[in-house]
């Protein structure tokens, strides 16, 4: 990424680390905040350590933006032409679409429990295979072979050689 | 001589053909894993650890010291022929090596680089026997104060030396891994923390999934980001200068020991590994010697020192792993999940609840050179086809491996869905610049920074005062604030240099 777009996105990182510290901050303090309740000494508490790290994010995440904005970084980047170039962008798409995929094999395919991991594992590497490939018949078959036997080697290997039961 | 001894009885001991025949073919698997671009020695050992969960403990470190050592001997390979370093620990190797492919000396390279490969390892592996059973003694007068400071510095100087932009983003990473580590059930406390009533959460996020999301899945989707052609070399010899290998190799023993050294120190310090030794070896081989200028046109030198410097790594991150639990590089932080699941506890106790293990290791790793250099030879011609293989089949491979590799640990749903929340954000930080090595660190040593921190203060009534009388603990404090100064030190001089 450009030094440029580097720091424009480090300036939104930064805005989440805060939000992020803070959070970590209140939710320690009140786990500081109950053991002291119980009689118990402060550093006893699951909280004393999450507070210190809450507070060492948020001065990281100062530091950080004082950075961003130094490098002339700013927020007027945040504009809805921007966020369509964004979307628009062949990184983005192609990022969007395996995350996808990749969604579509954890929390559907897998969780189906008529559906044996085999199909499932196979479904999902045909579909991410022929999205990125060419869509001739050659490919499309090379494509069906190289899945069948890639997953027979997973369901061999993780299911019967390593007597793991699949999901 | 007791620790050799030892040494030498465990490596007899390995010479069974099943041990043999799985350590080649495991040394040859990560070879393949390290010289393909996108994955890494650290993923390799990642997915098979799941692989290996119902495996015999001596097959399962067989097959993962395989992995390890080829892994990190592979990327070379494609750093040579490729131009495109095939681990971030062979990326000096290309500087020099690809320069020699291009002028007709592939084959050369890359028979110089295993030697020093070999070398560099077999430096790592007699320092790892010699050095790690007597630093048990040592580690057994650490008490909570030092495992604090050493896991807290650890943490820093990865963080620091494994930033790839600004440094402050190698310490937010650290603290990403932190906070993701206190989530679960607190020890001490029994109180459960940032769990959100969600009951999956109250044993803690498990590691090896949140590593595999984070090494594994940015790869896999980085991957199709750019539709570049890979140019490969022909791994063969064009030029007709004829080239002893074994005495150009000789020749730079200078060289060789003093990466071998770096190698070995750096490996040692927590969580930064083989990519830096390969760096700072190349670099300070660079700056002390007398052909400065041939580096970058095609030097052996310059492909010998990194590659002697990773390997010698291998070692010097495998001693604060077994003697005090402290992971000394990514592959050896996933090591330490896989002897965690195969209920081996590394550290001070590894010599009382596990006698002999530290040499079983070390054996292992001298077994695995011995697999490398055969390896080596015979697939050194068929890795330009390897290489070659589409990206468009491999990558999806690798992302079905992910998942089911993930599942093998736990057999728990859960794990999937950490694999992929791990994947999504570890893309995006890494797209920001953020190396995954930090926060995985983070994550592992997070657990241990917190109880052994409450611990010191419990055993001193609240009071710091051991931080500072305790002489260990006071020089790796020393050593934290140095870091930290010299980091605001730095900020200061750019922000300066830039008005």
């Amino acid at each position: 990424m450009e030094k440029k777009a580097m720091r424009r996105a480090d300036l939104i990182t930064s805005v989440v680390l805060l939000i992020y510290s803070i959070g970590m901050f209140v939710m320690s303090v009140n786990l500081v905040l109950k053991t002291l309740s119980k009689g118990r000494m402060w550093y006893q508490s699951a909280g004393l350590f999450p507070t210190i790290v809450a507070t060492f994010t948020f001065l990281c995440a100062i530091s950080l933006m004082r950075t961003a904005f130094k490098d002339g970084a700013d927020f007027s980047f945040l504009t809805m032409d921007n966020a369509k170039k964004l979307i628009k962008s062949k990184e983005f798409k192609v990022s969007f679409i395996i995350i996808g995929l990749l969604a579509m094999y954890i929390f559907i395919l897998l969780p189906i429990t008529w559906l044996r991991y085999e199909f499932s594992t196979f479904i999902f590497l045909f579909t991410f295979m022929i999205i990125f490939n060419k869509k001739d018949i050659k490919s499309i078959i090379k494509t069906i072979v190289i899945c069948i036997i890639a997953t027979g080697m997973l369901t061999y290997g993780f299911g019967q050689l390593a007597m793991i039961p699949l999901p | 001589m007791e620790n050799l001894a030892s040494f030498i009885s465990a490596f007899i001991d390995l010479l069974s053909i099943n041990v043999i025949l799985l350590m080649l073919g495991s040394t040859a698997l990560g070879v393949i894993i390290g010289a393909l671009p996108g994955l890494t020695a650290t993923m390799g050992i990642a997915l098979l650890t799941g692989l290996t969960y119902n495996v015999p403990l001596e097959y399962t470190f067989t097959i993962l010291m395989g992995v390890y050592v080829g892994g990190i001997y592979g990327g070379s390979i494609s750093a040579i022929l490729l131009n495109i370093p095939g681990t971030a620990s062979a990326a000096a190797t290309a500087l020099d090596g690809h320069q020699l492919a291009l002028q007709g000396k592939a084959e050369t390279a890359i028979k110089v680089t295993r030697l020093a490969s070999i070398i560099g390892t077999l430096i790592g592996v007699l320092a790892l026997a010699l050095l790690a059973p007597p630093l048990t003694k040592i580690a057994l007068q650490f008490q909570s104060t030092e495992f604090f400071v050493l896991a807290l510095f650890g943490v820093l100087i990865c963080g620091s030396i494994a930033a790839e932009d600004l440094s402050i983003k190698g310490w937010i990473g650290g603290l990403i891994g932190l906070s993701i580590a206190f989530v679960k059930i607190d020890n001490i406390e029994g109180v459960a923390r940032f769990t959100f009533g969600n009951p999956n959460l109250l044993s803690g996020i498990s590691v090896i999934p949140a590593m595999i999301g984070f090494y594994a899945i940015p790869e896999v989707i980085k991957a199709f980001s750019n539709d570049d052609p890979l140019e490969v070399t022909e791994a063969k010899d064009i030029s007709t200068e004829k080239v002893n290998v074994l005495m150009t190799v000789i020749k730079k023993f200078r060289v060789i020991v003093q990466s071998a050294l770096i190698g070995l120190g750096l490996g040692a310090l927590p969580g930064v590994g083989e990519d830096v030794a390969a760096w700072v070896s190349y670099d300070t081989a660079k700056k002390t010697s007398k052909e400065k200028e041939k580096y970058g046109k095609g030097s052996y030198e310059g492909a010998i020192a990194p590659e002697v410097g990773n390997n010698a790594a291998i070692g010097g991150a495998t001693i604060p792993l077994l003697t005090l639990g402290v992971p000394g590089s990514p592959p050896a932080a996933v090591l330490l999940g896989a002897l965690t699941l195969h209920g081996i506890r590394p550290g001070p106790m590894i010599n009382i609840e596990s006698p002999g293990f530290i040499s079983q290791i070390a054996a292992l790793i001298l077994l695995a050179v011995v697999a490398l250099w055969v390896v080596g030879v015979i697939l050194a011609k068929p890795m330009t086809k390897i290489l070659k293989v589409p990206k468009v089949y491999l990558m999806p491979i690798v992302a079905a491996l992910s998942v089911i590799g993930s599942f093998a640990i736990g057999l728990s749903m859960f794990d999937l869905t950490m694999v992929f929340i791990f994947g999504v954000l570890g893309f995006f930080l890494s797209k920001m610049a953020y190396s995954p090595a930090p926060i995985v660190l983070g994550l592992i040593l997070g657990g241990m920074i917190d109880e052994t921190f409450r611990r010191s203060l419990i055993a001193h009534n609240g009071s710091f005062s051991s931080f500072f009388t305790r002489p260990i603990a006071l020089i790796f404090l020393i050593l934290i604030v140095l870091t930290i100064a010299k980091q605001i030190f730095d900020n200061r001089k750019q922000v300066k240099s830039k008005v």
